[in-house]
């Protein structure tokens, strides 16, 4: 603005260190031709919605453990004991549907009112990378809980990778870290979602948003795509009050949904259940349908080379449409062959949903699996049995030897563990671990009975057992590891 | 609202600013609004060890009847879980019940000396530790020895006809039972 306001106080020095009316004046008055309407909320939508995944992502953080032996129970324990951790969670798993939903919304806006024309080729690229990003936010978090959906709809998922003539095995090799999924499959899915893919996100959201602010407002459809010509009104106050309308819509939505139909977790991933029937989440369906139908010689044709021609000529769609027309009635190939698409799309999700309602031996099962994830949200959280030394378990009852559980027995009565620790673990007085690898037991028992000089300084008393119980006692430290 | 180009809408907004101002201090207003009430949930679940349930301290020592008639201090294994958010550690621990009168709750000792942690036995009428030569008296008072204390007593109490007991640990050393973390 040419007539600056001197500001007072301390608005004054914060605008004199800071430029808050000039920014101000930069996010908020933006023009747009032809004014604000409802068409062009989904782009902010999806930037609020964006983050939120970030804020519940982060609350989601605070206790997840990405391992196969903690992942199930840590996502268990906030969805069943922390204050609103079920709420939270549901939050971000509906987000990521919702994220998909707006996605789809935004990029047939894009195209119905052309608005990837006049030099804003980079701007849809960007685009185009960010709903990739997306796409693999969703497929990465969706094998962080670990429950038997996880399991499976990864396996596939990255089975699918493995399809890829030539380099897909290795690809798959290296997606999990290994030949099976794993510890080493969460820690890579876990990188990519939390850190990797996020931070390559907020750099395409800060290009994107800046090519559509180099390009400005495209406007309405009958509109020229540069220059438009028409009267403009700032973004500020009537668009971003649709925007914002939108937004809390979309939030009151997703949380009526937490709140009402919470997310559930579903029993621990068992690899050797046989019987399961992976299923993916409903955005991935349809191509999941559309590889069932290319088998053997013609995999490369629908699996690799049909794919990527429509992606390619999706990605260079502003390229190959390059009229000044806007109206899409004018542009029919474009327009008509993205809707082919995304018909095709809903066509393959309606097949695979009516397959697996037409076979019953296919509807009963994915019924029983539905009911076990019920079943397990009833039950109470059961904590996880902690590792390491302080713990009496593990160790003492791989052993079914009686010898060694009447030993042990004796090693607890006799107070063996106030000196030697737990299981042999070690405390004030030497670990007794792997003793059966340094003697034998006629020495052990021996030392027991007749304690070294050494041993008696340091507080050892001889063992007063009986003959019996003695070779009980030794044949549990002898199983000591 | 539609203005011809740029610079007017400026000119305009200038004229405007009431208006303008008025409109931004009420969506300013809408936004921490509804921005408070999306932090509850957060808010809620940032704060939830402060509200979280303490688990169940107690240790089950035993039924009552195993207790009622002693004539001397019974040795008793006890199972003592910790529960550490997600995960739960079982530890073997050992406590003396104290002989006591019919229908009391009988004093409950922890076996760790409070010299330097090893485990007390009781023999020939009396608590001795094998360590260092504490000696501690039937009711575990101290008797003889370097130990700066008496034995410690634990919290007891009967539940459903259940000795129960409360096992803590205690620094080792100082004269007076000072619990330890």
């Amino acid at each position: 603005m040419n007539n600056k306001k001197q500001h007072a106080g301390f608005y004054g020095w914060l605008e004199r260190r800071i430029g808050i009316d000039q920014m101000m004046h930069e996010a908020l008055d933006e023009p747009i031709p032809g004014g604000a309407r409802l068409a062009y909320v989904f782009g902010s939508g999806l930037l609020f919605l964006f983050l939120s995944q970030v804020i519940t992502g982060l609350a989601l953080a605070l206790y997840y453990v990405p391992s196969t032996d903690h992942a199930h129970t840590t996502v268990a324990y906030i969805s069943k004991v922390v204050a609103a951790g079920e709420f939270l969670r549901s939050l971000h798993a509906y987000g990521s549907s919702a994220i998909i939903v707006v996605l789809l919304l935004h990029v047939l806006q894009t195209v119905f009112y052309g608005s990837y024309k006049g030099r804003r080729e980079l701007l849809w690229i960007s685009g185009c990378v960010l709903a990739t990003l997306m796409f693999a936010m969703a497929f990465t978090g969706y094998l962080l809980p670990w429950d038997q959906k996880a399991y499976f709809a990864t396996a596939v998922g990255t089975n699918i990778v493995g399809e890829v003539p030539g380099i897909g095995g290795k690809l798959e090799l290296l997606m999990r870290g290994g030949p099976a999924l794993g510890t080493l499959t969460i820690s890579r899915f876990f990188v990519a979602h939390v850190l990797l893919i996020p931070g390559m996100i907020f750099a395409f959201v800060a290009l994107h948003v800046f090519f559509f602010r180099k390009a400005g407002a495209a406007g309405p459809i009958s509109a020229k795509p540069r220059n438009s010509g028409l009267p403009t009104t700032p973004f500020y106050p009537g668009q971003v009050i649709i925007d914002m309308a939108f937004a809390l819509a979309l939030i009151a939505v997703l949380s009526l949904l937490a709140h009402f139909f919470p997310f559930p977790v579903g029993p621990r991933a068992n690899p050797a259940d046989s019987t399961y029937l992976p299923r993916p989440e409903w955005y991935y369906i349809p191509v999941f349908q559309w590889l069932k139908y290319w088998e053997g010689s013609r995999a490369f044709l629908g699996v690799v080379l049909i794919p990527a021609v429509i992606v390619l000529l999706f990605v260079l769609l502003p390229f190959l449409d390059r009229g000044a027309e806007r109206r899409p009635w004018r542009r029919p190939i474009p327009v008509g062959g993205v809707v082919i698409v995304l018909l095709g799309l809903a066509g393959l999700g309606w097949a695979s949903h009516s397959q697996d309602t037409k076979d019953p031996s296919i509807a009963s099962q994915l019924h029983r699996q539905d009911e076990a994830v019920v079943q397990y949200m009833k039950q109470p959280f059961k904590p996880e049995e902690s590792g390491g030394g302080a713990t009496a378990t593990g160790e003492a009852k791989e052993s079914a030897n009686p010898m060694v559980q009447a030993g042990e027995k004796l090693y607890q009565d006799n107070l063996c563990s106030a000196c030697h620790g737990v299981a042999g673990k070690g405390g004030i007085a030497a670990p007794l671990s792997g003793i059966g690898s340094r003697m034998s037991s006629q020495q052990l028992q021996t030392l027991l009975t007749n304690p070294t000089p050494k041993m008696t300084g340091g507080g050892m008393p001889p063992v007063p057992l009986k003959d019996g119980q003695l070779k009980q006692l030794v044949a549990y430290l002898m199983s000591l590891k | 609202m539609i203005q011809t180009n740029e610079t007017a809408a400026h000119e305009h907004a200038h004229t405007e600013t009431p208006r303008r101002s008025f409109l931004g201090w009420l969506l300013g207003l809408g936004t921490l609004g509804t921005g408070a009430v999306l932090s509850i949930p957060i808010v809620r679940y940032l704060l939830s060890p402060l509200s979280a349930k303490q688990p169940n301290l107690w240790s089950d020592v035993g039924p009552m009847d195993h207790f009622q008639n002693l004539t001397a201090p019974k040795a008793q294994n006890i199972t003592v879980v910790r529960r550490d958010g997600w995960q739960e550690s079982r530890i073997q621990q050992m406590v003396y019940v104290l002989p006591s009168a019919p229908g009391d709750t009988p004093r409950v000792l922890s076996s760790i000396c409070p010299h330097l942690g090893c485990s007390v036995s009781w023999s020939d009428g009396l608590f001795r530790c094998p360590c260092h030569g504490g000696v501690f008296s039937p009711r575990g008072e101290l008797k003889d020895g370097p130990p700066r204390r008496s034995m410690d007593s634990l919290q007891a109490r009967i539940m459903q006809g259940r000795l129960q007991v409360k096992f803590e640990y205690f620094r080792p050393l100082l004269p007076n039972k000072v619990i330890l973390g």
